[in-house]
């Protein structure tokens, strides 16, 4: 059994110091990982990753803590600073990349990439026409295209979770108007889901959406935006590998919890 | 609602997304009887207050009312089992 707890669009800033801390308390106890879907700062500054950083020093230290990065991150063009500040507390950022963590002799791989908008089948952008439109596209592509690499890279292991920015469906976006579902999410990454179909897909971004959805070949998605989820963070079990604790057990005892 | 409030809701939610005093891509702006109303959700009373000094530089002696919140997210014990 493997739990995972989960949260996205964190947004913190210079004025969100002590604002997560606290609610991170029971984390350790409750989930073997902990997994953060991107929009972890406001605005992509460093000062704020360090504020981040001082918020999840004693989660990351007690459980391995993965995240990606969103679109708020990318805002001040420092990303890459964002991300060395939070290394320093041992939060990975992971970009096309996987890491792998055991957990009771069960290997638990984590595939990270941002993603991006596009839109899903029928009403989506096309790489044509301008130059904007073509790079908007391409980016699209591309995102998809760091997700799968980052997913092939975990293809042996027992457990395996594709975390993500931007929603794979439309699914976990219901709640939010139909206009902007093409900034929202991209089909092109649940193609990919599909095509290595990982136990879990992890998104944010879709502050109004909702949080559980399924790809067209049934891989389990859910929006775990943290406004979305409307508590601190998403705890969830799967019964996999070798360990011998059910997550009916588990489940149980999670309710009783403070 | 005049075609020039309509534009001005569009400016303001442009607004509150790009100012560095909010940063916040879901609020919401409707025109009530010529009040401008934000409604949605930040983090922060900071960010909250933002909205009001972000729409007092914009749309200079229009009313406004703020009717964002400041979400605080609780930590519950419920695990969800993924079959
Ligand atoms: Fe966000
Ligand atoms: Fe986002």
């Amino acid at each position: 059994m493997i739990r995972v707890a989960a949260v996205g669009d964190v947004h913190v800033g210079r004025d969100s110091r002590g604002r997560l801390r606290p609610h991170l308390k029971h984390l350790p106890e409750r989930a073997d990982l902990f997994l953060v879907a991107g929009d972890l700062t406001r605005r992509g500054l460093p000062e704020e990753a360090e504020v981040l950083a001082e918020e999840l020093r004693e989660v990351a230290d007690a459980v391995p803590t993965f995240a990606v990065l969103g679109n708020h991150d990318f805002e001040s063009g420092r990303e890459q600073e964002v991300v060395e500040v939070l290394a320093g507390v041992d939060v990975q950022v992971l970009e096309g990349e996987a890491m792998v963590v055991a957990v009771d002799g069960t290997t638990v791989g984590i595939a990270g990439a941002k993603g991006f908008g596009g839109g899903f089948p029928g009403a989506s952008g096309s790489e044509f026409g301008e130059p904007e439109m073509k790079a908007f596209m391409r980016h699209s592509a591309e995102a998809a295209g760091r997700l799968d690499a980052a997913l092939a890279k975990i293809a042996g292991e027992d457990v395996r979770i594709a975390l993500m920015h931007y929603s794979p469906t439309e699914d976990t976006l219901d709640g939010e108007r139909l206009e902007i579902y093409p900034f929202l999410g991209s089909y092109f990454l649940a193609e990919v889901l599909d095509r290595h179909a990982p136990d879990l897909a992890l998104h944010g971004h879709a502050h109004a959406g909702s949080e559980k959805g399924l790809t067209a070949a049934g891989v389990c998605v859910r929006n775990v935006a943290q406004p979305v989820l409307g508590r601190a963070y998403a705890t969830f079990c799967l019964d996999r590998g070798r360990g011998d604790v059910a997550c009916e057990d588990a489940t149980a005892t999670g309710e009783t919890g403070a | 609602m005049s075609g020039n409030e309509t534009y001005m809701i569009g400016h303001l939610e442009e607004a509150l997304a790009r100012d560095p005093r909010v940063n916040e891509q879901g609020l919401h702006v409707e025109v009530d009887e010529g009040t401008f109303v934000v409604r949605g959700s930040v983090s922060t009373p900071e960010r909250r207050a933002g909205v009001e000094a972000v729409a007092a530089d914009l749309l200079p002696g229009h009313p406004l009312r703020n009717e964002v919140t400041v979400s605080d997210y609780p930590e519950l014990g419920e695990v969800e089992a993924i079959p």
